[in-house]
């Protein structure tokens, strides 16, 4: 096992150039221009058409409908593309408040459903930016709203009907919270079949609504493809989002998901969320210097297929009370310390929506890339807290670094067309 | 982060030898189907047996059915002959079959480890898989733990020379607080620190201190109220004293805290912290990579920066300390892998090259360097952690209970 890893990377690295430089000769060949039959000047000609490399580029995800008890985009499958924008609101008073949130749902209703934006004429600027064409492509788009605490200081009179457990989001043991990254009144988590019409629509909101509020952190994420097949993978390479409640059932759902009556939570807040968002970093550098032993062991799952380790398949469920002393699963694995799978600990479970991000690089030369953590839940405190409070100092801490986020509570559905995000909330 | 921790008392009394680090080539058992298998190996075990004529009869995936035959819980591991590394490992319930996908390479040896509980471990025949060439590849026998003791010991002493220098260094320190003397206390304090550094410790995160060490020099980051956190203590409340404050008042009460802290990690106090275990040594061999790791993570992204601008000086630091376990583990390593030290050696000097050419006193902020020069800095211990982090992977201790 005495690889020498300098001198196989090297050899590693000349024999890619290689094969590149092969294949960039091939490549060239391919898309030579024709220059047979046209007598200009092969300098002075144009290459062909640079079309979608896609196999299928008309392919777009279909309408998720807008209305309904609950908002789209928290049992929806998660889309491949999202963009996460948590915005300080300047409205003046309630009611430009409530204007807002109006327009808010204007905005979001037609993006969602797709159509033909309004022609206003030649002489003012086009009503939609354009970047997805003349006809915007519904596109599998979903607007999440969600509101910060700081909403419900006294700038609006909502201190009384702040749902009971909103509250800052708190620096846990090994967070590196950055507070231009924290918080904020009101999240947008925007998702979609594709890059271009996520950010299509945060610059459409933005713009229709920058005089009373302005972003005060963004970040985009995506969801991989499946590698090969089943759940995709995080940026440690391992499988994410196997495990999660089975909140489509209304009983699960009812329970683990959505605040209903009679929990103490205020009449408007029936059908939100809690909605918990945190930027965790991830040190891949350090992690990719790590056996995959260990790496398996941190996880408590395999990476190449996902299943957890005392199991053969991604969609095994691990056997703790078959493995008390953690002979193959350890102890101290995240998904075990997670979810440990006991009666006691099932009311504690969350539901995860989360995304991979990639951002540039760090000052010490570092890939700035890290998960998108997100999740959803009835009860914040029975719930996200107990699940953090029990990750407190796993293993897997020195390789990742929350930074930023918070905690928000995503709106009830807006029910009808006459109806609009937090209509509940604002009128009396 | 570790393997060993991680591991309960069966797990490492049914390996044969150590399992931090494991096996380096992908997991065998990740394979989803078990069609891909080429067929199903029955392994018994039962009271006093362990695998009987059990056979590894080629290279390639294998699907075990464990069976069993006791009325006792235990685990089941299968192990590379030579160096005792587990390849994978399997909890089993009484009288019941569990499934084992396993990888068994072209000229390696095999075993199992059996435990039941209640019953000494009991371990398989070898079983060797011939290699094309009809050759069998022998496996690097791991260090044994009485071999590995003796660095072991010199390294404390190593500690326990800096702990004693570094309360001279906090007691002058407060002195200089007390008298009123910034300038004096801040060299006193970089003195101080970076004597802190040289024993290999950062904030605790993989240190042998654990909170204590996260006390003595933790961030505030993760604290409620940050830097107003009455959490946010040692080194780097002093240097937020110091510099960002100029509170010499504060930096006095704050000394006499770490000194106390620091006085706890008596030369006793380390040695029980840091016992001759399995799980110590392999801890202790991860050093060889995550002090510079750490490094990299705090100094280099200037997270760890109160106003002394000595993140440079902290990685020439952290460089002295990688350079003494190299120095303690130089034989073990050169045996495994030739030219490892050789090249450590040269890439950390590389590194110290990359400091210096910053300027005076290395004594810029990070932030405050070209961008050049940042990135040589980077790169040099890029290099250098590329080389250093498979050591602790190389160097398997043997459990030989
Ligand atoms: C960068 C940070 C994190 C990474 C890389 C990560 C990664 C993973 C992976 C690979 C899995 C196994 C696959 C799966 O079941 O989806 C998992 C499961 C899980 N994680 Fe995380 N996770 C992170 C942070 C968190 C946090 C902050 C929480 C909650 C406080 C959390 C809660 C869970 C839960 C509840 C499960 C499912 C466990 C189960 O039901 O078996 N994770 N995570």
């Amino acid at each position: 096992m005495s690889i020498n890893r300098r001198r196989f990377l090297t050899q590693a690295g000349l024999s890619a150039i290689t094969a590149t430089t092969a294949g960039s000769r091939l490549l060239d060949g391919g898309n030579a221009p024709a220059a047979a039959g046209n007598d200009r000047d092969p300098l002075g000609t144009d290459g062909p058409l640079d079309l979608e490399t896609l196999a299928d580029p008309a392919a777009r995800l279909a309408p998720v409908p807008f209305h309904g008890p609950w908002q789209a985009g928290i049992l929806t499958r998660p889309q491949p593309a999202a963009c996460f924008a948590s915005f300080d609101v300047f409205a003046g008073n309630r009611a430009e408040l409530v204007d807002l949130l109006r327009s808010l749902t204007g905005v979001a209703r037609f993006l969602t459903g797709g159509g033909t934006p309004e022609n206003l004429g030649p002489t003012a600027p086009p009503s939609d930016s354009g970047t997805l064409g003349p006809i915007v492509p519904a596109d599998g788009l979903t607007v999440t709203v969600s509101v910060g605490s700081t909403l419900f200081d006294g700038r609006y009179g909502l201190a009384s009907r702040k749902p009971r457990h909103l509250k800052t989001m708190p620096s846990f043991p090994n967070d590196n919270l950055d507070p231009a990254q924290t918080g904020g009144d009101l999240l947008l988590q925007i998702c979609a079949g594709s890059a271009d019409t996520a950010i299509h629509a945060l610059r459409e909101i933005a713009r229709q609504t920058s005089g009373v509020m302005q972003i005060r952190w963004r970040l985009d994420g995506f969801v991989a493809p499946a590698r090969p097949s089943g759940v995709p993978r995080n940026h440690l390479a391992f499988k994410d989002g196997i495990a999660n409640p089975n909140v489509n059932d209304p009983v699960v759902g009812n329970h683990l998901l959505w605040v209903t009556n009679g929990i103490g939570e205020p009449d408007w807040a029936v059908g939100g969320s809690y909605h918990v968002c945190r930027i965790i970093k991830m040190f891949i550098e350090f992690w990719d210097r790590v056996s995959l032993t260990e790496q398996q062991q941190m996880i408590g799952r395999y990476r190449d297929s996902g299943a957890p380790l005392d199991g053969q398949l991604e969609s095994d469920i691990p056997d703790f009370r078959a493995d008390p002393h953690g002979a193959v699963i350890p102890l101290n694995a995240h998904i075990r310390l997670a979810n440990p799978r006991t009666s006691e600990t099932d009311p504690s479970r969350i539901f995860r929506r989360g995304y991979n991000y990639d951002r540039g690089v760090d000052l010490n030369g570092n890939l700035d890339m890290g998960l998108i953590f997100n999740a959803f839940q009835q009860n914040l405190k029975r719930q996200f807290e107990a699940t953090q409070r029990r990750l407190i100092g796993e293993p897997m801490v020195d390789y990742v670094s929350p930074v930023g986020g918070g905690y928000f509570f995503a709106l009830p559905g807006v029910q009808t067309t006459q109806d609009w995000y937090a209509r509940g909330l604002l009128e009396d | 982060m570790l393997a060993l921790t991680a591991l309960s008392a069966v797990a490492s009394a049914v390996a044969t030898g150590s399992t931090a680090g494991g096996p380096r080539r992908p997991s065998p058992a990740t394979d989803a189907t078990a069609s891909n298998h080429a067929s199903v190996e029955p392994i018994a075990v039962g009271q006093g047996t362990c695998a009987p004529g059990w056979r590894a009869p080629s290279a390639g995936r294998y699907l075990f059915a464990i069976a069993n035959h006791s009325s006792r819980w235990g685990a089941i591991s299968l192990f590379q002959w030579g160096s005792g590394v587990v390849v994978e490992r399997v909890a089993l319930r009484p009288g019941g079959v569990t499934r084992l996908a396993a990888q068994l390479e072209a000229g390696g040896a095999y075993g199992w480890g059996c435990l039941l509980l209640g019953l000494p471990r009991s371990v398989s025949a070898e079983a060797q898989v011939p290699s094309p060439q009809g050759q069998f590849v022998p496996a690097v026998a791991p260090v044994s733990a009485a071999q590995i003791a003796g660095p072991l010991l010199r390294y404390r002493r190593y500690v326990d020379g800096l702990l004693a220098l570094q309360q001279h260094e906090l007691t002058t320190l407060h002195e200089q607080a007390t008298a009123g003397d910034l300038a004096g206390a801040e060299s006193a304090w970089l003195a101080a620190h970076l004597t802190w550094l040289k024993i290999g410790q950062d904030d605790g995160a993989y240190g042998a201190f654990g909170e204590l060490g996260r006390r003595i020099d933790g961030t505030a980051a993760g604290l409620v109220g940050g830097t107003r956190s009455r959490d946010f203590t040692g080194f780097h409340k002093l240097e937020f004293d110091l510099w960002t404050r100029h509170d010499l008042r504060a930096a006095a009460g704050d000394t006499t805290r770490l000194l106390a802290m620091t006085r706890s990690l008596s030369p006793q106090a380390v040695a029980a912290d840091l016992p001759l275990t399995l799980t110590s040594m392999a801890n202790w061999l991860l050093r060889c990579h995550e002090i510079l790791e750490d490094a990299l993570r705090d100094s280099l992204s200037a997270n760890d920066d109160y106003g002394s601008n000595s993140d440079l000086a902290s990685l020439a630091a952290d460089v002295a300390a990688t350079r003494e376990m190299l120095r303690l583990l130089a034989p073990f390593i050169t045996a495994r892998v030739p030219h490892l030290v050789a090249t450590a050696e040269r890439e950390l000097s590389a590194l110290i090259d990359a400091i210096n050419g910053t300027g005076p006193d290395r004594g810029a902020g990070i932030a405050s360097l070209s961008v050049s020069q940042r990135e040589r800095v980077d790169a040099a211990s890029d290099a250098a952690l590329a080389t250093l982090a498979p050591v602790s992977d190389e160097i398997q201790v043997a459990n030989t209970s």
